[in-house]
Protein backbone atom coordinates (compact mmCIF):
# COMPACT_ATOMS: atom_id res chain seq x y z
CA UNK A 1 0.00 0.00 0.00
CA UNK A 2 1.58 3.18 -1.27
CA UNK A 3 -0.86 5.90 0.06
CA UNK A 4 -1.44 7.77 3.44
CA UNK A 5 -4.88 9.29 2.16
CA UNK A 6 -7.07 8.30 -0.71
CA UNK A 7 -10.45 9.55 -2.39
CA UNK A 8 -12.25 7.30 -4.83
CA UNK A 9 -15.50 9.38 -6.28
CA UNK A 10 -15.44 11.15 -3.11
CA UNK A 11 -18.64 13.11 -2.86
CA UNK A 12 -20.08 14.81 -0.08
CA UNK A 13 -23.95 16.57 -0.52
CA UNK A 14 -25.33 18.74 2.66
CA UNK A 15 -29.13 18.61 2.91
CA UNK A 16 -30.22 17.62 -0.66
CA UNK A 17 -28.79 20.81 -1.98
CA UNK A 18 -25.22 22.15 -2.43
CA UNK A 19 -22.08 19.98 -3.28
CA UNK A 20 -19.21 20.44 -0.44
CA UNK A 21 -17.41 17.51 -3.09
CA UNK A 22 -17.81 16.28 -6.07
CA UNK A 23 -16.00 13.32 -7.99
CA UNK A 24 -12.86 14.03 -6.33
CA UNK A 25 -10.08 11.57 -7.00
CA UNK A 26 -6.99 12.05 -5.19
CA UNK A 27 -4.01 10.16 -3.54
CA UNK A 28 -1.30 11.42 -1.13
CA UNK A 29 1.81 9.43 -1.28
CA UNK A 30 3.16 8.09 2.10
CA UNK A 31 5.68 10.22 3.59
CA UNK A 32 4.91 13.48 1.94
CA UNK A 33 3.60 16.77 3.38
CA UNK A 34 0.43 17.87 1.08
CA UNK A 35 -1.10 21.53 0.79
CA UNK A 36 -4.74 21.20 0.62
CA UNK A 37 -4.89 24.94 -0.98
CA UNK A 38 -8.41 26.55 -1.97
CA UNK A 39 -11.05 29.02 -1.36
CA UNK A 40 -13.81 29.21 1.42
CA UNK A 41 -16.40 26.74 0.60
CA UNK A 42 -13.75 24.39 -1.84
CA UNK A 43 -14.58 21.22 0.49
CA UNK A 44 -11.11 21.54 2.16
CA UNK A 45 -12.30 20.70 5.55
CA UNK A 46 -15.31 18.31 4.17
CA UNK A 47 -12.42 16.37 2.32
CA UNK A 48 -10.53 16.38 5.89
CA UNK A 49 -12.98 16.02 7.85
CA UNK A 50 -14.21 12.83 6.16
CA UNK A 51 -10.59 11.45 7.05
CA UNK A 52 -11.52 11.56 10.44
CA UNK A 53 -14.88 10.07 10.49
CA UNK A 54 -16.63 12.77 10.76
CA UNK A 55 -18.55 13.40 7.34
CA UNK A 56 -20.32 10.48 5.81
CA UNK A 57 -19.66 10.77 2.18
CA UNK A 58 -22.55 10.89 -0.01
CA UNK A 59 -20.44 9.15 -2.86
CA UNK A 60 -17.20 7.22 -3.04
CA UNK A 61 -15.14 7.23 -0.12
CA UNK A 62 -11.88 8.30 1.49
CA UNK A 63 -9.52 5.73 3.30
CA UNK A 64 -6.88 6.56 5.66
CA UNK A 65 -3.94 4.50 5.80
CA UNK A 66 -6.21 1.86 3.91
CA UNK A 67 -9.17 2.02 5.95
CA UNK A 68 -12.49 3.59 5.42
CA UNK A 69 -13.18 5.83 8.66
CA UNK A 70 -17.33 6.01 8.08
CA UNK A 71 -17.00 2.20 8.12
CA UNK A 72 -14.14 1.32 10.42
CA UNK A 73 -14.03 4.31 12.09
CA UNK A 74 -12.24 3.06 15.44
CA UNK A 75 -9.54 1.59 13.03
CA UNK A 76 -9.21 4.48 11.17
CA UNK A 77 -8.92 7.07 14.26
CA UNK A 78 -6.10 4.55 15.40
CA UNK A 79 -4.29 6.09 12.45
CA UNK A 80 -4.82 9.32 12.16
CA UNK A 81 -3.57 12.58 14.06
CA UNK A 82 -6.30 15.54 13.74
CA UNK A 83 -5.02 19.11 14.32
CA UNK A 84 -8.81 21.19 14.15
CA UNK A 85 -9.35 24.09 12.40
CA UNK A 86 -10.01 26.07 15.84
CA UNK A 87 -7.66 24.65 18.43
CA UNK A 88 -10.87 23.27 20.06
CA UNK A 89 -9.10 23.15 23.70
CA UNK A 90 -10.96 22.40 26.81
CA UNK A 91 -10.25 26.28 27.90
CA UNK A 92 -10.97 25.13 32.25
CA UNK A 93 -8.03 22.58 31.41
CA UNK A 94 -4.42 22.87 32.30
CA UNK A 95 -1.89 22.02 28.86
CA UNK A 96 -0.81 18.87 31.28
CA UNK A 97 -4.38 17.80 31.59
CA UNK A 98 -4.71 17.71 27.73
CA UNK A 99 -1.66 15.58 27.63
CA UNK A 100 -3.56 13.56 30.37
CA UNK A 101 -6.95 13.36 28.63
CA UNK A 102 -5.33 12.58 25.63
CA UNK A 103 -3.63 9.81 27.60
CA UNK A 104 -6.39 8.56 28.44
CA UNK A 105 -8.48 8.39 25.29
CA UNK A 106 -5.75 7.36 23.22
CA UNK A 107 -4.16 3.91 23.65
CA UNK A 108 -0.60 4.12 23.32
CA UNK A 109 -0.78 7.81 23.61
CA UNK A 110 3.09 8.76 23.41
CA UNK A 111 2.31 11.49 26.89
CA UNK A 112 6.37 12.10 27.26
CA UNK A 113 6.66 12.98 23.60
CA UNK A 114 3.95 15.29 23.59
CA UNK A 115 5.04 17.00 27.04
CA UNK A 116 8.71 17.28 25.65
CA UNK A 117 7.68 19.18 22.24
CA UNK A 118 5.90 21.21 24.68
CA UNK A 119 8.32 22.00 26.71
CA UNK A 120 10.76 22.91 23.40
CA UNK A 121 8.18 25.33 22.81
CA UNK A 122 8.58 26.83 26.08
CA UNK A 123 4.61 26.50 26.73
CA UNK A 124 4.19 26.35 30.67
CA UNK A 125 2.43 22.84 31.19
CA UNK A 126 0.44 24.13 34.22
CA UNK A 127 -1.38 26.91 32.09
CA UNK A 128 -5.07 26.82 31.36
CA UNK A 129 -5.50 26.93 27.89
CA UNK A 130 -7.48 30.20 27.67
CA UNK A 131 -4.74 31.78 29.24
CA UNK A 132 -2.36 30.77 26.03
CA UNK A 133 -1.92 32.63 23.07
CA UNK A 134 -3.43 31.47 19.41
CA UNK A 135 -0.10 29.98 18.20
CA UNK A 136 0.21 28.37 21.71
CA UNK A 137 -2.96 26.75 21.46
CA UNK A 138 -2.35 25.70 18.11
CA UNK A 139 0.86 24.26 19.23
CA UNK A 140 -0.90 22.10 22.00
CA UNK A 141 -3.09 20.79 19.04
CA UNK A 142 -0.54 19.87 17.01
CA UNK A 143 1.65 18.57 19.83
CA UNK A 144 -1.30 16.00 20.95
CA UNK A 145 -1.62 14.82 17.14
CA UNK A 146 1.70 13.80 17.84
CA UNK A 147 1.63 12.16 20.54
CA UNK A 148 -0.89 9.71 18.62
CA UNK A 149 2.38 8.97 16.68
CA UNK A 150 -0.21 8.22 13.84
CA UNK A 151 0.76 7.75 10.67
CA UNK A 152 -1.13 10.38 9.38
CA UNK A 153 -1.75 13.53 10.32
CA UNK A 154 -5.07 15.42 9.35
CA UNK A 155 -4.32 19.44 9.71
CA UNK A 156 -7.47 21.60 9.03
CA UNK A 157 -6.34 25.37 8.44
CA UNK A 158 -4.32 24.93 11.91
CA UNK A 159 -2.35 28.51 10.68
CA UNK A 160 -5.68 30.37 9.96
CA UNK A 161 -5.69 32.71 13.11
CA UNK A 162 -2.30 32.71 13.23
CA UNK A 163 0.76 35.39 12.83
CA UNK A 164 3.40 35.05 10.62
CA UNK A 165 5.99 34.35 13.21
CA UNK A 166 3.58 31.76 14.94
CA UNK A 167 2.67 30.13 11.78
CA UNK A 168 6.39 29.83 10.91
CA UNK A 169 6.98 27.97 14.00
CA UNK A 170 4.10 25.84 13.73
CA UNK A 171 5.10 24.78 9.93
CA UNK A 172 8.91 24.03 11.42
CA UNK A 173 7.72 21.81 13.93
CA UNK A 174 4.80 20.20 11.78
CA UNK A 175 8.11 19.24 9.23
CA UNK A 176 10.66 18.27 11.85
CA UNK A 177 8.29 16.01 13.10
CA UNK A 178 7.04 14.27 10.08
CA UNK A 179 10.35 14.10 8.52
CA UNK A 180 11.61 12.20 11.52
CA UNK A 181 8.46 9.72 12.09
CA UNK A 182 8.30 9.16 8.47
CA UNK A 183 4.37 9.88 8.42
CA UNK A 184 2.46 11.49 5.75
CA UNK A 185 0.53 14.94 6.47
CA UNK A 186 -2.53 16.63 4.99
CA UNK A 187 -2.64 20.42 5.78
CA UNK A 188 -5.15 22.43 4.55
CA UNK A 189 -4.30 26.54 4.43
CA UNK A 190 -4.99 29.44 3.22
CA UNK A 191 -1.58 31.13 3.28
CA UNK A 192 0.02 29.60 0.23
CA UNK A 193 4.00 31.81 0.99
CA UNK A 194 4.07 29.67 4.12
CA UNK A 195 3.00 26.13 2.78
CA UNK A 196 5.67 26.65 -0.27
CA UNK A 197 8.30 25.92 2.37
CA UNK A 198 6.90 23.14 4.50
CA UNK A 199 5.09 20.93 1.89
CA UNK A 200 6.16 18.84 -1.06
CA UNK A 201 2.87 17.93 -2.42
CA UNK A 202 0.13 21.18 -3.67
CA UNK A 203 -3.37 19.88 -4.09
CA UNK A 204 -5.84 22.89 -4.92
CA UNK A 205 -9.60 22.58 -4.71
CA UNK A 206 -12.13 24.66 -6.09
CA UNK A 207 -16.11 24.19 -6.00
CA UNK A 208 -15.82 20.63 -4.16
CA UNK A 209 -13.51 19.41 -7.31
CA UNK A 210 -10.19 18.77 -7.74
CA UNK A 211 -8.28 21.16 -9.90
CA UNK A 212 -4.59 20.43 -9.34
CA UNK A 213 -3.00 17.64 -7.71
CA UNK A 214 1.17 17.50 -8.53
CA UNK A 215 4.27 17.82 -6.51
CA UNK A 216 5.38 21.40 -5.43
CA UNK A 217 8.07 21.17 -8.08
CA UNK A 218 5.67 20.23 -10.93
CA UNK A 219 3.61 22.31 -10.22
CA UNK A 220 5.94 25.13 -10.75
CA UNK A 221 7.47 23.40 -13.81
CA UNK A 222 4.63 22.98 -15.59
CA UNK A 223 3.13 26.30 -15.40
CA UNK A 224 4.01 30.18 -16.74
CA UNK A 225 2.75 33.21 -16.86
CA UNK A 226 1.91 35.47 -19.80
CA UNK A 227 0.86 39.24 -20.02
CA UNK A 228 -1.23 38.12 -23.43
CA UNK A 229 -3.06 35.19 -23.68
CA UNK A 230 -1.58 32.64 -26.08
CA UNK A 231 -3.39 30.02 -27.53
CA UNK A 232 -7.15 29.72 -25.53
CA UNK A 233 -6.30 25.82 -24.74
CA UNK A 234 -2.81 26.45 -23.09
CA UNK A 235 -4.52 29.00 -20.59
CA UNK A 236 -5.54 27.86 -17.14
CA UNK A 237 -6.84 30.72 -16.17
CA UNK A 238 -6.87 34.71 -16.12
CA UNK A 239 -6.29 36.89 -13.27
CA UNK A 240 -5.39 40.25 -12.03
CA UNK A 241 -1.66 40.98 -10.93
CA UNK A 242 -0.98 42.90 -7.86
CA UNK A 243 -0.58 46.04 -10.47
CA UNK A 244 -3.56 45.48 -11.82
CA UNK A 245 -2.60 44.44 -14.96
CA UNK A 246 -4.12 41.07 -16.29
CA UNK A 247 -1.82 38.06 -16.73
CA UNK A 248 -2.71 34.58 -17.65
CA UNK A 249 -1.55 30.96 -16.32
CA UNK A 250 -0.39 28.76 -18.86
CA UNK A 251 0.23 25.22 -19.18
CA UNK A 252 4.07 24.88 -20.02
CA UNK A 253 5.23 21.99 -22.00
CA UNK A 254 8.95 21.80 -22.63
CA UNK A 255 8.64 23.14 -26.32
CA UNK A 256 7.15 26.50 -24.81
CA UNK A 257 8.88 27.15 -21.97
CA UNK A 258 10.97 30.01 -22.86
CA UNK A 259 7.03 31.86 -23.09
CA UNK A 260 6.87 34.04 -20.12
CA UNK A 261 8.12 34.05 -16.67
CA UNK A 262 8.14 31.11 -14.48
CA UNK A 263 4.73 30.91 -11.91
CA UNK A 264 5.17 31.55 -8.11
CA UNK A 265 3.05 28.80 -5.90
CA UNK A 266 1.04 31.80 -5.41
CA UNK A 267 0.21 32.32 -8.87
CA UNK A 268 -0.21 28.53 -9.99
CA UNK A 269 -3.19 28.46 -7.14
CA UNK A 270 -4.61 31.56 -8.67
CA UNK A 271 -4.68 30.55 -12.25
CA UNK A 272 -5.98 27.13 -11.61
CA UNK A 273 -8.81 28.81 -8.98
CA UNK A 274 -9.38 31.52 -11.38
CA UNK A 275 -10.12 28.76 -14.26
CA UNK A 276 -14.27 29.61 -15.18
CA UNK A 277 -14.61 32.33 -13.35
CA UNK A 278 -14.16 36.18 -13.06
CA UNK A 279 -10.90 37.38 -12.93
CA UNK A 280 -8.98 36.91 -9.27
CA UNK A 281 -6.74 40.02 -7.63
CA UNK A 282 -3.85 39.28 -6.22
CA UNK A 283 -3.94 41.37 -3.72
CA UNK A 284 -7.54 40.53 -2.59
CA UNK A 285 -6.93 36.40 -2.62
CA UNK A 286 -3.54 36.86 -0.61
CA UNK B 1 -11.56 4.33 33.42
CA UNK B 2 -9.00 5.77 35.30
CA UNK B 3 -8.37 8.24 38.25
CA UNK B 4 -6.54 10.62 36.38
CA UNK B 5 -9.79 10.14 33.48
CA UNK B 6 -12.33 11.12 36.80
CA UNK B 7 -10.20 14.19 37.78
CA UNK B 8 -10.21 15.31 34.42
CA UNK B 9 -14.02 15.84 34.19
CA UNK B 10 -14.48 16.79 37.49
CA UNK B 11 -12.11 19.41 36.37
CA UNK B 12 -14.27 20.08 33.82
CA UNK B 13 -17.15 20.63 35.86
CA UNK B 14 -15.72 22.50 38.66
CA UNK B 15 -17.91 25.46 39.99
CA UNK B 16 -20.48 22.72 39.78
CA UNK B 17 -19.48 20.61 41.77
CA UNK B 18 -17.71 22.77 44.41
CA UNK B 19 -21.50 24.72 44.23
CA UNK B 20 -23.85 21.86 44.75
CA UNK B 21 -20.80 19.96 46.94
CA UNK B 22 -21.17 22.45 49.34
CA UNK B 23 -25.16 22.86 48.96
CA UNK B 24 -25.25 19.66 49.86
CA UNK B 25 -23.20 19.73 52.74
CA UNK B 26 -24.92 22.59 54.38
CA UNK B 27 -28.27 20.96 53.51
CA UNK B 28 -26.88 18.08 55.62
CA UNK B 29 -25.62 20.01 58.47
CA UNK B 30 -28.54 22.15 59.13
CA UNK B 31 -30.65 19.41 58.90
CA UNK B 32 -28.97 17.60 61.76
CA UNK B 33 -28.87 20.86 63.51
CA UNK B 34 -32.91 21.80 63.23
CA UNK B 35 -33.31 18.07 64.18
CA UNK B 36 -31.53 18.00 67.00
CA UNK B 37 -33.06 21.14 67.98
CA UNK B 38 -36.39 19.91 67.44
CA UNK B 39 -35.26 16.36 69.46
CA UNK B 40 -34.43 18.90 72.35
CA UNK B 41 -37.47 20.04 73.30
CA UNK B 42 -39.10 16.73 74.00
CA UNK B 43 -41.91 17.56 72.12
CA UNK B 44 -42.69 13.65 71.49
CA UNK B 45 -45.60 11.28 71.80
CA UNK B 46 -46.07 12.28 75.51
CA UNK B 47 -47.22 15.42 74.77
CA UNK B 48 -49.18 14.29 71.84
CA UNK B 49 -51.25 11.69 72.91
CA UNK B 50 -51.28 12.86 76.47
CA UNK B 51 -53.56 10.17 78.99
CA UNK B 52 -54.84 13.34 80.93
CA UNK B 53 -54.62 17.34 80.58
CA UNK B 54 -51.78 18.29 78.77
CA UNK B 55 -48.70 19.11 80.45
CA UNK B 56 -47.45 22.75 81.07
CA UNK B 57 -44.18 21.67 79.73
CA UNK B 58 -45.80 20.28 76.77
CA UNK B 59 -47.39 23.75 75.64
CA UNK B 60 -44.02 25.98 75.78
CA UNK B 61 -42.28 22.62 74.18
CA UNK B 62 -45.19 22.63 71.42
CA UNK B 63 -45.15 26.44 70.74
CA UNK B 64 -41.23 26.06 70.19
CA UNK B 65 -41.71 23.04 68.37
CA UNK B 66 -43.73 24.75 65.72
CA UNK B 67 -41.84 27.84 65.73
CA UNK B 68 -38.72 25.96 64.67
CA UNK B 69 -40.59 23.63 62.63
CA UNK B 70 -41.88 27.15 60.72
CA UNK B 71 -38.72 29.19 60.40
CA UNK B 72 -36.06 26.97 60.77
CA UNK B 73 -37.19 23.44 58.75
CA UNK B 74 -39.48 25.73 56.36
CA UNK B 75 -35.36 26.96 55.27
CA UNK B 76 -33.34 23.86 55.25
CA UNK B 77 -36.22 21.83 53.42
CA UNK B 78 -36.12 23.82 50.56
CA UNK B 79 -32.24 22.80 49.89
CA UNK B 80 -32.41 18.95 50.35
CA UNK B 81 -35.67 19.48 48.05
CA UNK B 82 -34.11 21.23 45.06
CA UNK B 83 -30.05 20.80 45.44
CA UNK B 84 -30.54 17.44 43.92
CA UNK B 85 -33.01 18.51 40.78
CA UNK B 86 -30.94 21.18 39.97
CA UNK B 87 -27.42 19.39 40.01
CA UNK B 88 -28.97 16.80 37.84
CA UNK B 89 -29.99 19.17 34.88
CA UNK B 90 -27.14 22.06 35.36
CA UNK B 91 -24.53 18.70 35.51
CA UNK B 92 -26.53 16.88 33.11
CA UNK B 93 -26.82 19.47 30.03
CA UNK B 94 -23.30 20.07 29.99
CA UNK B 95 -21.83 16.51 29.35
CA UNK B 96 -21.99 16.60 25.85
CA UNK B 97 -24.09 19.72 25.05
CA UNK B 98 -21.23 21.99 26.04
CA UNK B 99 -18.67 20.42 24.22
CA UNK B 100 -20.47 19.90 20.99
CA UNK B 101 -21.53 24.16 21.18
CA UNK B 102 -17.50 24.51 22.35
CA UNK B 103 -16.18 22.25 19.54
CA UNK B 104 -14.08 20.22 22.12
CA UNK B 105 -15.65 17.35 20.73
CA UNK B 106 -13.16 17.86 17.35
CA UNK B 107 -10.48 17.42 19.79
CA UNK B 108 -11.62 14.08 21.91
CA UNK B 109 -13.39 12.34 19.10
CA UNK B 110 -10.41 12.29 16.98
CA UNK B 111 -8.01 11.51 19.91
CA UNK B 112 -10.37 8.35 21.01
CA UNK B 113 -10.99 5.36 18.92
CA UNK B 114 -13.95 4.79 20.93
CA UNK B 115 -16.59 7.42 21.53
CA UNK B 116 -18.35 5.25 24.18
CA UNK B 117 -14.69 5.68 26.26
CA UNK B 118 -15.14 9.32 26.12
CA UNK B 119 -18.46 9.39 27.48
CA UNK B 120 -18.02 7.25 30.24
CA UNK B 121 -15.01 9.05 31.47
CA UNK B 122 -17.46 11.68 31.19
CA UNK B 123 -20.91 10.24 32.23
CA UNK B 124 -19.67 8.42 35.11
CA UNK B 125 -17.84 10.45 37.82
CA UNK B 126 -20.74 13.07 37.33
CA UNK B 127 -23.47 10.69 37.51
CA UNK B 128 -21.83 9.28 40.70
CA UNK B 129 -21.39 12.76 41.80
CA UNK B 130 -25.24 13.07 41.36
CA UNK B 131 -26.06 10.33 42.89
CA UNK B 132 -24.42 11.10 45.82
CA UNK B 133 -25.83 14.75 46.11
CA UNK B 134 -29.51 13.17 46.04
CA UNK B 135 -28.35 10.41 48.17
CA UNK B 136 -27.07 13.00 51.26
CA UNK B 137 -30.22 15.79 50.37
CA UNK B 138 -32.14 12.27 50.67
CA UNK B 139 -31.17 11.40 54.22
CA UNK B 140 -31.11 15.03 55.52
CA UNK B 141 -34.40 14.89 54.66
CA UNK B 142 -35.25 12.25 56.08
CA UNK B 143 -33.43 13.27 59.44
CA UNK B 144 -35.69 16.38 59.42
CA UNK B 145 -38.86 14.24 58.77
CA UNK B 146 -37.94 12.24 61.64
CA UNK B 147 -38.07 15.53 63.59
CA UNK B 148 -40.81 17.32 62.49
CA UNK B 149 -43.42 14.78 62.56
CA UNK B 150 -42.69 12.72 65.76
CA UNK B 151 -43.79 9.09 66.14
CA UNK B 152 -43.48 8.82 62.49
CA UNK B 153 -40.63 6.07 61.51
CA UNK B 154 -38.89 7.67 58.19
CA UNK B 155 -39.01 4.01 56.73
CA UNK B 156 -42.54 3.37 56.89
CA UNK B 157 -44.28 6.14 56.00
CA UNK B 158 -44.94 8.07 52.91
CA UNK B 159 -44.77 11.52 53.99
CA UNK B 160 -43.41 13.75 51.46
CA UNK B 161 -42.57 10.66 49.57
CA UNK B 162 -40.05 11.31 46.34
CA UNK B 163 -38.72 14.26 47.99
CA UNK B 164 -36.59 12.39 50.65
CA UNK B 165 -34.64 9.12 50.84
CA UNK B 166 -33.68 7.13 47.91
CA UNK B 167 -36.19 8.30 45.77
CA UNK B 168 -34.77 11.94 45.71
CA UNK B 169 -31.57 10.09 44.65
CA UNK B 170 -33.15 8.44 41.84
CA UNK B 171 -35.54 11.81 40.84
CA UNK B 172 -32.01 13.27 40.55
CA UNK B 173 -30.53 10.63 38.08
CA UNK B 174 -33.63 10.50 36.21
CA UNK B 175 -32.92 14.35 35.44
CA UNK B 176 -29.64 14.14 34.87
CA UNK B 177 -29.93 11.73 32.27
CA UNK B 178 -33.12 13.37 30.60
CA UNK B 179 -30.30 16.34 30.60
CA UNK B 180 -27.65 14.79 29.34
CA UNK B 181 -29.99 13.67 26.10
CA UNK B 182 -31.59 16.84 25.44
CA UNK B 183 -28.16 18.60 25.95
CA UNK B 184 -26.96 15.75 23.32
CA UNK B 185 -29.90 16.38 20.80
CA UNK B 186 -29.70 19.89 20.70
CA UNK B 187 -25.68 20.78 21.06
CA UNK B 188 -26.20 24.08 22.99
CA UNK B 189 -26.02 24.61 26.29
CA UNK B 190 -28.50 27.29 27.41
CA UNK B 191 -31.56 26.04 24.74
CA UNK B 192 -31.31 22.46 26.39
CA UNK B 193 -30.79 23.53 29.88
CA UNK B 194 -34.44 25.22 29.26
CA UNK B 195 -36.35 22.64 27.45
CA UNK B 196 -34.47 20.05 29.51
CA UNK B 197 -36.07 22.27 32.53
CA UNK B 198 -39.13 21.96 31.27
CA UNK B 199 -39.20 18.38 30.57
CA UNK B 200 -38.00 17.26 33.43
CA UNK B 201 -41.06 19.17 35.76
CA UNK B 202 -43.65 17.36 33.05
CA UNK B 203 -41.87 14.26 33.90
CA UNK B 204 -41.41 14.18 37.58
CA UNK B 205 -45.00 15.25 37.61
CA UNK B 206 -46.83 13.00 35.19
CA UNK B 207 -44.48 10.10 36.86
CA UNK B 208 -46.40 11.13 39.73
CA UNK B 209 -49.66 11.46 38.36
CA UNK B 210 -49.22 7.82 36.77
CA UNK B 211 -47.92 6.90 39.83
CA UNK B 212 -50.88 8.13 42.29
CA UNK B 213 -53.23 6.17 39.61
CA UNK B 214 -51.41 2.67 40.45
CA UNK B 215 -51.50 3.37 43.96
CA UNK B 216 -55.20 3.63 43.60
CA UNK B 217 -55.58 0.51 41.76
CA UNK B 218 -54.02 -0.82 45.30
CA UNK B 219 -55.40 0.89 47.98
CA UNK B 220 -57.11 -0.79 50.55
CA UNK B 221 -59.02 0.26 53.02
CA UNK B 222 -58.07 1.44 56.08
CA UNK B 223 -60.11 1.65 59.71
CA UNK B 224 -58.27 5.01 60.14
CA UNK B 225 -55.18 7.08 58.70
CA UNK B 226 -52.27 6.58 60.81
CA UNK B 227 -49.36 8.65 60.32
CA UNK B 228 -46.96 7.47 57.44
CA UNK B 229 -50.31 6.19 55.75
CA UNK B 230 -51.26 7.37 51.92
CA UNK B 231 -54.51 8.77 51.89
CA UNK B 232 -55.91 7.87 48.30
CA UNK B 233 -59.28 8.11 48.40
CA UNK B 234 -62.77 8.47 49.91
CA UNK B 235 -65.71 5.95 48.83
CA UNK B 236 -69.03 4.53 50.34
CA UNK B 237 -69.95 1.08 50.90
CA UNK B 238 -73.34 0.38 49.33
CA UNK B 239 -75.96 -1.77 50.74
CA UNK B 240 -74.73 -4.60 48.82
CA UNK B 241 -71.43 -4.27 50.11
CA UNK B 242 -69.71 -2.45 47.17
CA UNK B 243 -67.35 0.43 47.07
CA UNK B 244 -68.63 2.98 45.14
CA UNK B 245 -67.91 6.63 44.69
CA UNK B 246 -70.22 9.88 45.31
CA UNK B 247 -71.65 10.27 42.10
CA UNK B 248 -72.42 6.56 42.47
CA UNK B 249 -74.11 6.65 45.79
CA UNK B 250 -75.89 10.25 44.74
CA UNK B 251 -77.77 7.87 42.15
CA UNK B 252 -78.37 4.93 44.61
CA UNK B 253 -79.44 7.00 47.53
CA UNK B 254 -80.45 11.02 46.52
CA UNK B 255 -79.60 13.86 48.47
CA UNK B 256 -82.63 14.92 50.17
CA UNK B 257 -84.64 18.35 49.10
CA UNK B 258 -85.53 19.58 52.56
CA UNK B 259 -82.50 21.24 54.38
CA UNK B 260 -83.33 20.69 57.76
CA UNK B 261 -83.10 16.62 57.08
CA UNK B 262 -79.87 16.69 55.44
CA UNK B 263 -77.69 16.40 58.47
CA UNK B 264 -78.59 12.32 57.99
CA UNK B 265 -77.19 12.29 54.67
CA UNK B 266 -74.94 10.74 53.20
CA UNK B 267 -76.51 7.69 55.06
CA UNK B 268 -74.04 4.31 53.84
CA UNK B 269 -71.07 4.71 55.73
CA UNK B 270 -68.03 6.65 54.33
CA UNK B 271 -64.63 4.17 53.58
CA UNK B 272 -61.23 5.33 54.03
CA UNK B 273 -58.91 4.01 51.18
CA UNK B 274 -55.36 4.18 50.89
CA UNK B 275 -51.32 2.77 51.41
CA UNK B 276 -50.47 1.84 54.66
CA UNK B 277 -47.36 3.19 55.50
CA UNK B 278 -46.04 -0.53 55.88
CA UNK B 279 -45.61 -0.38 52.41
CA UNK B 280 -43.49 2.77 51.55
CA UNK B 281 -40.15 0.29 51.08
CA UNK B 282 -41.74 -1.42 49.00
CA UNK B 283 -43.45 1.36 46.60
CA UNK B 284 -40.00 2.93 46.95
CA UNK B 285 -38.40 0.60 45.39
CA UNK B 286 -40.98 -0.13 42.63
CA UNK B 287 -40.75 4.20 41.92
CA UNK B 288 -36.36 3.95 42.05
CA UNK B 289 -36.52 1.37 39.37
CA UNK B 290 -39.34 3.03 37.16
CA UNK B 291 -36.87 6.16 37.37
CA UNK B 292 -33.54 4.17 37.25
CA UNK B 293 -35.24 2.53 33.99
CA UNK B 294 -35.89 6.12 32.61
CA UNK B 295 -32.45 7.34 33.27
CA UNK B 296 -30.87 3.96 31.59
CA UNK B 297 -32.77 4.90 28.45
CA UNK B 298 -31.79 8.13 28.58
CA UNK B 299 -28.19 7.62 28.79
CA UNK B 300 -28.84 4.76 26.04
CA UNK B 301 -30.39 7.36 23.95
CA UNK B 302 -27.21 9.59 24.62
CA UNK B 303 -24.75 7.27 23.80
CA UNK B 304 -26.99 5.76 20.45
CA UNK B 305 -26.44 9.94 19.14
CA UNK B 306 -22.91 10.44 20.44
CA UNK B 307 -21.80 7.43 18.22
CA UNK B 308 -23.86 8.60 15.01
CA UNK B 309 -23.23 12.96 15.11
CA UNK B 310 -21.01 15.40 14.14
CA UNK B 311 -18.72 16.90 16.35
CA UNK B 312 -19.68 20.41 16.88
Amino acid sequence: MSHGFEAHGLGKRYRRRRWALRDVDLAVPRGSITALVGPNGAGKSTLIKAGVGFERPTAGRVLVDGIDPWRHRSAAIAKVGYVPQAASLYRELSVADHVALAASLRPRFDAAMARRRLEQLAIPLDSRADELSGGQQAQVGLALALGTRAPVLLLDEPLASLDPLARREFLHVLVDAVREEGSTALLSSHVITDIEQACDRLLVLGGGRKLLDLSIADSLAAHRIVGRAGPPDDIVGTFMDTGGGSVSLVRAPLAAIARGRPATLEEVVLGHLAAGRQPVSLRAAA
Amino acid sequence: MTLAAARITLRLHRFEVLAFGGLTLLGLGLAWLVAGRLDALGFDGRCLAPTGPIPASCEAAMNAFYEIVNSEAGKVTPITTFVPFLAGLLLGVPIVGRELERGTTRLAWALTPSRMTWLAQRLVPVLLFVAAVGLLSGAAADRLLASTEPGTDPANAFSQFGFRGPVLAARAVFVFGLALLIGTVMGRALPALIVAGLLAVVGITGGATVHDRMLLAEAVELPEFRPGDRPIDYRFRAPDGRLITWDEMERIDPPPTHVDTSGDWPRMPQVALGIPGTRYGEVQVREIGVLAGGSLLAIAGTALIVQRRRPG
